[in-house]
């Protein structure tokens, strides 16, 4: 027997080979939190002090 | 009690609106002590409150340029307080760097001073941060202003009209005013007259505060919620989700399920602490309720009060004056605060 000839697509033979359906969606009955940030109400004491700009004065 | 604070240092502009009523067209610049971020004014910024207010406190870092007599003042508010947006008073700047109370909300003049009121003494320093908080009550014929400059008070007025725009004694919202003076604002604080815990303010002066902010830095105990990628801790600090909130997320629909995350240090700050807020950016996709918690190193939690989530990404926050201590809360140190962790609870 020979082998099973290869066959060349027919004209005008339109072939699909997968289908993927992707869709973005957020999932129902979720709570979702995307970002955190701590603020801290602080008196700006030593720190602050050093970063402050100083002001010199010649005499 | 503290009722909303930003540092402005970590929304950008164009999601303010997450936190604010508004994305103002405008922009972030380096901020007080040249650290973080402050909001240039010059484009109008507007909340509305939570809760109708009528006698309330503010605070912030005032900064402008240019020169004095600035001309580009002589019809600059800078705060104006309003009732179903109407405005009641507003905060003026004069050509010279005097602040002041008025009771005129109009346009095309200088806003004239609030009658039984005057001026403030102390001109506001160019290409300089002033310290400025305030208190208003606002009432028709018992109302009342008085405002600190760097520490020292220098507007002090009992038994005016601070209701000059409807016939309620409150206030509704606040809007910071674009004006001619090239201001921008860091460190805002506002808080009311009821009594807290902690060095939770309720009066004036509160004194001068910066406002630090940090993110989380690894995950802590526990971790039971689910990250769309990552960890949970890497995606609450991803800022792509400031940008476009949602890119990814930690997510639960199981009532009891809490994130704890350990957190960045203060940036070096070593004053006393007034109070700490946790802020979350989150959104629902039913009618879930979350609340915030600080856990201490003990393992003591303090719970925030219930939080409505809202169907769009929004910035809710919570106040915390005090450390979990052991279950018996204390005041904030650097130490305890440093060494919390903070996250939030599925409620239900």
């Amino acid at each position: 027997m020979p082998d099973d000839p290869i066959v060349a697509p027919l004209a005008g033979t339109s072939r699909v080979t997968y289908v993927a359906i992707e869709t973005s969606i957020v999932p129902t009955g979720q709570s979702l939190v995307t970002y955190v940030a701590i603020e801290t109400s602080i008196t700006p004491t030593a720190a602050a002090a050093q970063i402050q700009p100083q002001v010199c004065c010649i005499t | 009690m503290m009722i909303f604070m930003d540092g402005f240092d970590y929304l950008p502009v164009t999601k303010f609106a997450e936190k604010w009523d508004n994305n103002p067209g405008a922009s972030v610049v380096t901020g007080v002590y040249s650290k973080g971020k402050a909001y240039a004014l010059t484009a109008n910024l507007n909340k509305t409150l939570a809760a109708n207010q009528t006698t309330f406190f503010m605070s912030f870092h005032l900064h402008l340029g240019g020169s004095y007599p600035n001309t580009s003042l002589f019809n600059s508010y800078l705060l104006f307080f309003t009732d179903g947006g109407t405005a009641q008073l507003t905060l003026c700047m004069d050509t010279s760097g005097h602040l002041y109370f008025s009771d005129k909300s109009g346009s095309g003049q200088q806003p004239s001073v609030m009658p039984g009121t005057s001026a403030s003494s102390y001109v506001c320093p160019l290409n300089s941060w002033t310290w400025v908080e305030f208190k208003i009550v606002i009432n028709n014929t018992t109302g009342a202003v008085s405002l600190y400059t760097n520490a020292t008070q220098t507007i002090n007025a009992t038994n005016v009209n601070t209701r000059n725009g409807t016939t309620n004694n409150q206030i509704t919202a606040f809007n910071f005013v674009a004006g001619g003076g090239g201001f921008q604002i860091d460190s805002f604080h506002m808080w009311n007259a009821t009594s807290s815990t902690g060095n939770d303010p309720s009066s004036l002066p509160y004194g001068e505060h910066v406002i630090d902010t940090e993110t989380a830095t690894s995950n802590g105990s526990p971790i039971q919620w689910t990250p769309s990628t990552g960890t949970n801790a890497s995606v609450v600090s991803n800022a792509t989700n400031l940008t476009t909130p949602g890119t990814s997320s930690n997510s639960s629909a199981t009532p009891g399920q809490s994130d704890s995350f350990n957190c960045a240090a203060l940036s070096g700050w070593a004053g006393t602490i007034g109070i700490v807020a946790v802020n979350t950016i989150d959104q629902t996709t039913a009618t879930n309720v979350l609340k915030h918690q600080v856990t201490d190193a003990g393992s003591s939690v303090l719970s925030g009060p219930n939080i409505t989530q809202n169907s769009s990404y929004l910035n809710h926050q919570t106040f915390f004056p005090q450390n979990p201590g052991g279950g018996t809360p204390t005041n904030w140190t650097p130490t305890n605060r440093n060494n919390s962790q903070f996250g939030y609870n599925l409620v239900s």
